[in-house]
């Protein structure tokens, strides 16, 4: 098991969201300036791609884009994670060992920080939302029924889920690596390009989208969305769980084989 | 320093001569961090990858994107990488982190060196890896020039290579503008907003409706830190915009150090 002890696990998240709320509340216009260029960079993602399909030969219209791009910005603000970046310096600058002197997990740390930031700042940026929905609304289109959002909601779910082992992996190689600062931007990039934050998957050629699918990083952020637009069949979204949830397991058993040999060697040092 | 500031040539010599042993040292850090080195040439690669699909995924089967074809954009995104990683690794991450020593209060040790307090806190460090990802702008550019140097005018050359220190130096500006904030409100979250408005410069300038055309060319000139230099080389601009630029840069680093003037007055040393 990941987590030994569940009900202590979910109590420290929730005390862990209280405590984060109020340390990000302290810093008000800082999450405000967040939300504002978290909501220019899908615009402007817009309207470049409006551009694009407006031209001859495109293989989408400007209502895919629009309707992609805005709802890949709710979605990234709800899968986001910084388990990658917290807990790696945590681990470089030597104070993980407070993690191992707890009686309790540190991801329920982690996750009840990720959780709070979360709520919060999907709040905050309803304003900016709606605004921006209201703005291209005329080109915005989506399938909504009772079957597409509770797909949507599992995949939403399990898309956290994999982002959330990914980051922490990813963060356990700071045991192994201390100069993680050019690998961890590496990382990022991979992200951004491979789960569709920049390019939609139905604009990618099709010789790289069959890698793509079978790489986790979709079904981290694009493939909810895409569930939503409706530009998948049922088989689409049958494979896409499938993958999503092999994907979750094999991370659950990489992350644990990690987890156990990092602790192994483990010196705290800090550096 | 203050004996040396009556003779202006004098002063540029003592900030070179002080900028030059930065670079020594961090030359020096970067053999002990060959790791981060290699990570940040491997990005710069990858990033070149990643950006070829993306400008073929929007340029479509016509290969032209807004009046562009496929490699004049391949040119504006190499300038635009050029700009951002140089700056990054010169004086934005420096700037990045002023928020941090002034929670610290490490800000202090930067007033006590015989420097300017604007040198202190942009230059006090050179970022070698960070300066790696330079070959993704080197590679595009350099591929734009072999496919077209029958083509380019051989003042194109020097009229580019001097927008793209405009280009830098407005960069500077906007990051120290930004920065001066810090000393009023700290984690205000300003520079997250910058980001995105600069990620614009790396398309062309035209996608734009004419107001943000005006906002891009005046007041955060955006175009200047790819698509005006890219024009240059292409040979379609008219020569005034090197007076335009060069006019533009000084009122801006003008604007930038009265600004930053204004708001150290209120620094109070606490940590």
């Amino acid at each position: 098991m990941l987590i030994q002890n569940p009900k202590q696990f979910l109590n420290v998240v929730l005390k862990e969201i209280q405590l984060q709320f109020s340390t990000e509340l302290e810093y008000r216009l800082q999450i405000i300036s967040w939300v504002i260029s978290d909501m220019v960079f899908p615009v402007i993602l817009t309207v470049i791609w409006s551009s694009a399909a407006s031209s001859a030969g495109a293989k989408f219209t400007t209502s895919d884009i629009v309707s992609y791009f805005l709802m890949i910005a709710i979605v990234l603000k709800l899968t986001e994670d910084v388990s990658h970046k917290y807990v790696g310096n945590k681990i470089i600058f030597g104070e993980f060992s407070n993690y191992l002197s707890k009686p309790f997990n540190y991801l329920a740390e982690v996750l009840g920080i990720s959780i709070s930031m979360k709520i919060l700042r999907t709040i905050i940026a309803l304003p900016m939302i709606i605004l921006v929905f209201t703005m291209f609304n005329q080109y915005i289109s989506y399938e909504i029924n009772n079957t597409s959002i509770i797909l949507f909601i599992l995949a939403l779910i399990l898309a956290f889920s994999i982002n959330f082992l990914l980051g922490n992996i990813f963060a356990l190689l700071s045991f192994f690596v201390k100069q993680i600062q050019g690998l961890r931007a590496f990382y990022d990039n991979i992200v951004t390009f491979l789960s569709g934050q920049v390019m939609p998957i139905f604009a990618i050629p099709t010789g790289a989208v069959f890698i793509i699918i079978l790489l986790p990083f979709r079904y981290t952020l694009s493939f909810p969305v895409e569930i939503l637009i409706g530009n998948l069949s049922d088989i689409d979204i049958r494979n896409g769980f499938i993958i999503s949830i092999i994907w979750l397991l094999l991370l659950i058993v990489i992350y644990k084989f990690m987890y156990r040999q990092a602790i192994k060697s483990y010196e705290a040092e800090g550096i | 320093m203050k004996q040396k500031g009556y003779n202006p040539f004098m002063k540029i010599r003592y900030y070179l001569n002080v900028w030059i042993k930065i670079v020594q040292a961090s030359l020096s850090r970067a053999v002990a961090y060959r790791l981060e080195v290699i990570a940040r040439t491997f990005r710069g690669v990858f990033l070149v990858a990643v950006q070829i699909i993306f400008l073929n995924a929007i340029a479509g089967s016509s290969k032209s994107f807004a009046g562009w074809t496929i490699d004049q954009l391949y040119l504006i995104t190499g300038i635009f990488n050029l700009i951002t990683y140089t700056a990054w690794a010169t004086f934005s991450i420096n700037l990045w982190r002023l928020e941090e020593k002034l929670m610290k209060g490490e800000f202090d040790f930067i007033l006590l060196k015989p420097m300017s307090s604007i040198f202190g806190a942009s230059f006090t460090e050179f970022f070698i890896d960070d300066f790696m990802s330079v070959i993704s702008g080197i590679i595009l550019i350099g591929y734009y020039i072999a496919m077209h140097w029958s083509e380019i005018p051989v003042y194109g050359y020097f009229a580019t290579l001097f927008m793209i220190i405009i280009g830098i130096l407005l960069w500077y500006s906007w990051d120290l503008i930004i920065s001066s904030f810090d000393f009023f409100i700290l984690k205000n979250g300003f520079r997250s907003i910058k980001e995105q408005f600069n990620s614009t410069a790396r398309f062309p300038t035209g996608i734009w409706s004419s107001n943000l055309q005006v906002f891009f060319y005046v007041i955060f000139p955006a175009a200047f830190m790819g698509t005006v230099p890219a024009q240059f080389l292409i040979g379609n601009i008219s020569y005034m915009f090197l007076v335009y630029g060069f006019v533009l840069a000084i009122i801006f680093l003008f604007i930038a150090r009265s600004i930053w003037n204004l708001c150290i007055r209120n620094y109070t040393s606490v940590g």
